[in-house]
């Protein structure tokens, strides 16, 4: 064997060829058995959950999907006397397991149905689709038979008391009546009333009950989902027993005129396994006792004789008004509170509108506050009567359908006395009130005594109208006058009366020759309104020609002569080691040169 | 700045003497002329004596009688406004409301200041319905403090005012004190504006003035036939500048603007 320089990075890099290419493989493998049990053929089983059940109990049909993606229950079948449906949520499990080397996946979709008999008898439920995405499935027959609980409908007691007939807008009452054998009253731990329709009957309206205040109250279940509470209704007597009976009101409303279809009730009771989390139902030992369905007729409200002011009160009504106030001023509120009473849809009328009805024409109204009970309907009504003459607060109408008597009918209040005092009265009324009395209103009395002329004098306005001429006019002249010279507030001229106490100052400063030869400088050209850089080596004599020429000005000849010579003094002292001229033959001649007017 | 002051009292004091020496102060009459006024020849303080003494009487025809007769005589604008608040006393006694407050006003325009015939003018507007002429609020006092100052004293109040610019004028620097200059102008505007206030102080109590005394609505015709269009309605004591006067008529201006006829019942003048 040839060993190649380098041959075992050679081997290395075929190592990990065929590890990749085994990565291959599994993965190819994984996806066959993936499809293999996908491959699997879908089945679909549909069941009931008991062959025979007790009438009035729940039987439910039991669909199960396996293997198949994505199953969806299609429409389920009518059976007449089953009530079938509605369908609960799917429950889908999948599992896996490998079996002899493959990987076989499983997944079952479940329904469970409720399935309700209304007699006794073979019922069939006929096969039915369930969609796949592999295309439907369908059942097979499922068979099952209910019979009759003879020692339910021995031992129960269910009653509903209802009216035959209603008018639509109505309400009406359900009065339900369930019990059992007092002899089972030791054994009996769980009660559910069976109503199919509760809830799902279309133009019922369901009403607030009123409050079962001081009656004994029991609770039981309503289809198995609900509480509710129901007053003892005592004992009642049938075919030798004696039943223990529990009641439950209910309100409801007919919105619309039509017939309403109550199916067939169910009253459960027996005894069911408690555990530490609550009833078992797993582990229950009832009885049914069954009522047949029955029909409420909604008649319509009639159109004949149907009142304007008609705002949907139907049923029969009282009404009763009161009033906070008998005794008012006029202009002060009156709190009439009206009272609607009686059975009639007092939630569902609209209050009269006072403000429109006759007889308040001269009250003014304010508002209204409106409060709904079960068994009430109070408004309380905000009125100001505007005018004393008015002695009553009229009736208060309401227009309503009476189907009792079947026939358009209104309530009214009684009127209610009251007593409006006028306001410009009101305050006479009050015993201890001190009485307010109009004074007269006179003009004031004459002037009798004659006036002189107390019109002070004052210059006509043509003098002073001349006087502000002359002060326009003349105003700068005078001024000028005034200050003789330029504006005295010029920076110019302050600089000029400023340069003598600054030069005194400078001197007292510094005795240097520069610095007297530049305090010199300074105070110079501050005189003159020049720079102090002018006055640096300047020919005086010069300069002082050139102002004479220019303006007439000129220093006198003494001090041009002082100057000149200070000048050069200065000079010669700062370049030399000459003294200085003294301080006080500076001052002296920077005070003649202030008093002659430098400049 | 000593100098400038003394200059101005010069100035003040020169002004001063021109004045009094060259113009003339029609409003305000020598004593001899007041004194005749109200003690004229046969009697001592006759008119206004027994004018109020008619008026104790109850006689206000012959107390309005007198003091009609006083009026011409009456020297200064004090006597002018006493008589006519008498006058319009004697109107209220008489029943005629709205003449009674064309006379209060009257008085007022003599004399602005004096209590009585204001409080009278608000009791006749308020019997008239009228909404009251003093309403209350800050424009109103204002108003009323402005309309208090007589025609002297407007003056009065510009010569204070040219005496300020006068002195800002001559302070004024053109290097400091800038604010001097426009503040002298603004006080001789001001000073201005007092005398055209003077003026026209003045001028409302010059006769020409009239007012509208029904008391309802005056009609104010286009020409001086009661067939005439009717151009405008007169309110109650709405105040008006009588232009001409034919019998039985007065052409007035003023009333909303326009220029028309008020019959003479409607009109109340100021006795010249």
């Amino acid at each position: 064997m040839q060993t190649m320089p380098g041959g075992s990075t050679q081997d290395s890099r075929d190592a990990g060829a065929l590890g990749a290419w085994r990565l291959v493989l599994c993965a190819l493998c994984a996806c066959l058995a993936s499809s293999l049990a996908l491959a699997q053929e879908a089945r679909v089983v549909a069941r009931m959950s008991s062959g025979v059940v007790k009438l009035g109990s729940e039987a439910r049909l039991v669909v199960e999907v396996r293997d198949a993606v994505n199953a969806r229950l299609g429409e389920l079948p009518k059976v007449e006397g089953l009530s079938i449906g509605p369908a609960g949520p799917v429950s889908v499990v999948s599992t896996s397991e490998i079996s002899g080397g493959r990987i076989k996946r499983s997944t079952q979709s479940t329904w469970s149905i409720p399935v309700r008999a209304a007699g006794p008898g073979r019922y069939t439920i006929p096969a039915f689709e369930v969609a796949t995405d592999a295309g439907p499935l369908a059942t097979r027959p499922a068979t099952f038979e209910v019979v009759k609980d003879v020692e339910g409908e021995d031992f129960g007691w269910l009653t509903i008391d209802a009216p035959r007939e209603v008018h639509a807008g109505e309400p009406f009452t359900l009065d339900i009546v369930v019990g059992f054998d007092t002899a089972l009253a030791s054994t009996v731990n769980y009660a559910n009333l069976d109503l199919p329709w509760h809830g799902a009957v279309a133009g019922m309206v369901e009403l607030a009950s009123a409050d079962q205040q001081g009656r004994s109250v029991n609770q039981i279940s309503l289809n198995g989902d609900q509480i509710i509470a129901v007053e003892d209704a005592g004992t009642r007597q049938r075919g030798g027993r004696t039943f223990q009976t529990l009641r439950w009101r209910k309100r409801y409303l007919a919105s619309d005129a039509g017939l309403l279809e109550l199916s067939t009730s169910h009253f459960e009771f027996g005894q069911v396994a408690r555990t530490f989390f609550g009833p078992d139902p797993s582990q229950k030992k009832t009885m049914y006792k069954r009522l047949d369905g029955f029909a409420i007729r909604v008649l319509p409200i009639p159109e004949e004789g149907r009142p304007l002011d008609w705002s949907g009160a139907v049923g029969r009504i009282e009404a009763r008004a009161a009033a906070d106030r008998r005794v008012v001023d006029a202009g002060d509120s009156i709190k009439l509170t009206v009272d609607w009473s009686g059975p009639a849809n007092l939630d569902f009328f609209e209050p009269p509108e006072l403000a429109r009805q006759a007889g308040f024409e001269r009250f003014r109204v304010y508002g209204k506050t409106d409060r709904k009970t079960a068994d009430r309907r109070t408004v309380v009504y905000d009125l100001a009567p505007v005018d004393a003459s008015l002695a009553e607060i009229p009736p208060v109408e309401l227009a309503y359908y009476d189907t009792l008597e079947r026939k358009w009918s209104k309530s009214s209040t009684r009127p209610i006395p009251i007593q409006v005092r006028a306001l410009k009265n009101a305050a006479a009324l009050v015993v201890d009130a001190p009485l307010e009395i109009e004074r007269e209103r006179d003009v004031a009395d004459i002037l009798a005594q004659p006036r002189a002329g107390d019109e002070p004098w004052a210059p006509s306005g043509g003098s002073i109208l001349a006087g502000m001429g002359l002060v326009l006019l003349l105003g700068g002249r005078v001024r000028r006058l005034v200050w003789r010279e330029d504006d005295p507030w010029a920076p110019v001229s302050r600089r000029r009366r400023r340069a003598l106490r600054e030069f005194e100052r400078a001197l007292g400063r510094d005795a240097s020759p520069l610095a007297r030869h530049r305090a010199l400088r300074v105070f110079l050209a501050a005189r003159s309104d020049e720079q102090e850089t002018a006055w640096a080596g300047r020919d005086v004599r010069a300069w002082a020609r050139m102002r004479r020429d220019a303006d007439g000005w000129a220093p006198s000849a003494e001090l041009e002569r002082s100057s000149v010579e200070l000048l050069a003094a200065c000079e010669a002292a700062e370049w030399s080691r000459r003294p200085a001229p003294e301080s006080g033959a500076l001052l002296e001649f920077a005070r003649r040169a202030a008093a002659e007017g430098w400049r | 700045m000593s100098r400038a002051l003394a200059f101005l009292l010069a100035y003040l004091a020169s002004v001063s003497w021109w004045s009094t020496a060259t113009l003339a102060r029609p409003q305000d009459p020598p004593a001899a002329t007041s004194d005749a006024a109200v003690q004229p020849a046969g009697g001592a303080r006759l008119e206004g004596d027994a004018g109020s003494a008619a008026y104790r009487r109850a006689d206000w025809s012959t107390a309005r009688e007198l003091w009609l007769e006083a009026w011409p005589a009456a020297g200064s604008a004090g006597e002018r406004a006493r008589l006519a608040a008498n006058l319009g006393n004697c109107a209220w006694r008489e029943g005629r409301v709205a003449q009674a407050g064309a006379w209060y006003e009257l008085a007022l325009l003599q004399d602005p200041r004096l209590p009585g015939p204001r409080a009278n003018l608000e009791l006749v507007r308020s019997r008239l319905g009228l909404p009251p002429a003093e309403r209350g609020d800050l424009r109103g006092a204002f108003e009323l403090l402005l309309g208090s100052l007589r025609a002297s004293e407007w003056r009065l109040v510009a010569v204070l005012l040219l005496c300020l610019g006068a002195a800002l004028w001559l302070h004024a620097s053109p290097s400091r004190r800038r604010w001097a200059a426009p503040s002298a102008i603004l006080a001789f505007l001001a000073c201005s504006a007092s005398l055209l206030a003077a003026s026209s102080r003045a001028r409302d109590a010059e006769p020409d003035l009239g007012w509208s005394v029904l008391e309802r609505a005056a009609e104010l015709r286009s020409e001086p036939r009661a067939e005439a269009a009717v151009v405008a309605d007169a309110r109650p004591l709405e105040r008006v500048l009588v232009l001409d006067a034919l019998p039985g008529w007065t052409k007035v201006s003023g009333v909303d603007r326009q220029v028309g006829w008020l019959s003479d019942q409607g009109v109340f003048r100021a006795p010249r």
